[in-house]
């Protein structure tokens, strides 16, 4: 046996080697810069210290309204692709012809690169010549446009919402697989007893996918909760750091601001987020 | 029975209201991209003075967005190349070698996929920084498949684990090595896997932005997202040629979409949906 484990071992040798360098190596090396003040244009010349970025990031109201868009932003979509979803997903198991032509057209958000679909969404929702505009305009519901882009608190939901309609392919698809290895016995007994539509949805269906939702919603809330660039690149995180989340700050204060030190702090913030918030599910799983 | 029929056409209804909800963006796309750049951008669906390609035209002659697009594709193929061999390979030893070591390594590995990229592009930065391979095709590839490899491993691991091995065993009896039980045996059986694993790293490696606008900066080394991302942060935006770039984007996917949906779904699914 011990020359396949030799084997085993050199087998895995590249990927962890590959991995160690693109993922932990920088990982360490970004919790240690988050204890020093490093600036993007004096790399070789910085010092430890210490605590003091994460003193000043506790006393920064931007690090708290980014940390509360966060989690705004992440819920909110978890929220609406899961309900959303699971409802498309719900139809889609119904047994009605073209089932596969609409899965694969469903897709399409989610294989656009986030730069199209930020270009996409300004382009319908921009003030002079968007097409949503225009047409709230012309049933009279506003008077000359809404503003998705432009206001502070309307960009937010708006920014949620371009979000989850990129996030929904994956979250249906998924939904869907799981529903469909519900067996159709279940349905039919029920409606036999007499229950209707809602009742199964209720009764059979969703304690059937309860695993299953547990973990596409935390993937889903850990991708969002560390994404910055789509919002990046359809808002830059305003109006007036409206649309600021984590992620999205520390991008800003690393690569506009120059300072690596204070940014990398706010990433420890987000992976320790994400530690908790992975150890509370799993806690939930468990159950 | 009537209460069925209405149940039905009330589902439809709704899954084509969904439909033009998920392809709306896509339509106005188009249109925009085949109307003449002086015709106003949404005065109507259809193009008032006949369909032209004239922004297509631009687009490809007058810009380097070709060139974009050729790096994407070295990028996105290298990428895929690169992280099916390592993860196949690191895949198969977990699946096979039942030591503790290798069972906490396939548990801890999806830990990796929960660190946010912005993170990691600082010290990914400087490091390659100081070894002057930034403006570098190569550099890129490197990280992304890095970045890709948990994922990749995991779902590979689950489609060999579902290989008995019983089928390995004859062939290792009469003297054939791991290594050629691995390429023989195991890698034809998990083909569709492969195919699946293969297009989702392709599509991750062809949709990035972020990371490729911080280590390409040089002209020749743009990729297609930073070439669509060159139109968005001008300051007169030119929607006309914008428009017809991001069709040209599109292309591949769409060509993906058509031909290759069997293998996006299993992909896609394998991963989370394992029973």
């Amino acid at each position: 046996m011990k020359k396949g484990l030799y084997f085993g071992y050199l087998m895995i040798l590249p990927a962890t080697i590959l991995m160690s360098v693109v993922s932990f190596y920088p990982l360490l090396r970004g919790i240690y810069y988050s204890f020093t003040d490093l600036k993007l244009n004096k790399i070789d010349n910085f010092r430890f210290t210490g605590l003091t970025n994460y003193i000043n990031m506790f006393k920064d109201s931007d690090f708290y309204s980014s940390l509360g868009f966060t989690f705004l932003f992440s819920i909110g979509t978890v929220v609406l692709t899961y309900i959303v979803g699971i409802i498309i997903a719900h139809l889609l198991n119904r047994k009605i012809k073209f089932m596969k032509f609409f899965r694969v057209l469903y897709l399409f958000p989610w294989l656009a690169p986030p730069i199209l679909v930020a270009i996409m969404w300004r382009i319908i929702l921009n003030n002079q010549y968007g097409i949503i505009n225009k047409f709230l305009t012309a049933i009279g519901l506003v008077e000359s446009y809404f503003p998705f882009i432009g206001d502070p608190i309307v960009t937010k939901f708006t920014v949620i919402f371009v979000n989850t309609w990129a996030t929904l392919p994956f979250m249906t698809i998924i939904l869907l697989s799981a529903l469909q290895s519900i067996p159709d016995e279940f349905y039919e007994s029920a409606s036999i007893d007499g229950a209707n539509f809602f009742q199964s949805f209720f009764y059979i269906t969703m304690p059937s996918v309860k695993n299953i939702s547990l973990i596409v919603t935390l993937l889903v809330f850990i991708w969002t909760f560390n994404s910055a660039e789509l919002i990046l690149l359809l808002t830059k995180g305003g109006p007036l750091k409206a649309t600021t989340t984590l992620p999205i700050d520390m991008y800003r204060r690393a690569f506009s601001g120059l300072d690596l030190g204070y940014g990398s702090a706010f990433g420890v913030i987000v992976v320790v987020v994400m530690m908790l918030v992975s150890i509370f599910y799993l806690k939930l799983q468990k159950e | 029975m009537k209460n069925k029929v209405l149940l039905n056409i009330l589902t439809y209804i709704v899954l084509i209201a969904f439909l033009f909800f998920f392809l709306l963006p896509v339509i106005v796309l188009f249109s925009i991209s085949v109307k003449s750049p002086s015709e106003p951008i949404t005065e109507s669906v259809l193009p008032r003075g006949g369909i032209t390609f004239e922004n297509f035209e631009t687009v490809l002659k007058r810009t380097d967005f070709s060139l974009t697009i050729r790096n994407s594709f070295i990028i996105s193929i290298s990428t895929t190349a690169l992280c099916v061999f390592l993860s196949s390979m690191a895949a198969y030893a977990l699946s096979r070698i039942k030591k503790k070591f290798f069972k906490y390594y396939s548990r801890f590995i999806l830990v990796f996929q929960m660190f946010p990229l912005v993170f990691l592009l600082i010290p990914l930065y400087i490091f390659f920084m100081n070894l002057h391979l930034l403006d570098n095709l190569l550099s890129v590839i490197i990280i992304y498949a890095g970045i890709s490899l948990p994922l990749a491993i995991w779902v590979l691991k689950n489609f060999i684990d579902t290989i008995p091995f019983d089928i390995e065993e004859a062939a290792l009896i009469d003297g054939c090595s791991r290594f050629k039980s691995f390429i023989k045996i195991v890698l034809p059986l998990i083909i569709p896997g492969l195919a699946s694993v293969s297009l989702i790293v392709f599509i991750f490696a062809w949709k990035e932005y972020l990371l490729a606008s911080i280590f390409l900066g040089k002209n020749n080394v743009q990729t297609m997202t930073l070439g669509l991302a060159k139109w968005v942060l001008q300051h007169v935006v030119e929607v006309p040629e914008m428009s017809a770039a991001s069709v040209l984007a599109m292309l591949p996917l769409i060509v993906i979409l058509f031909f290759a949906q069997n293998l996006l779904l299993k992909g896609l699914t394998a991963g989370a949906v394992k029973q």
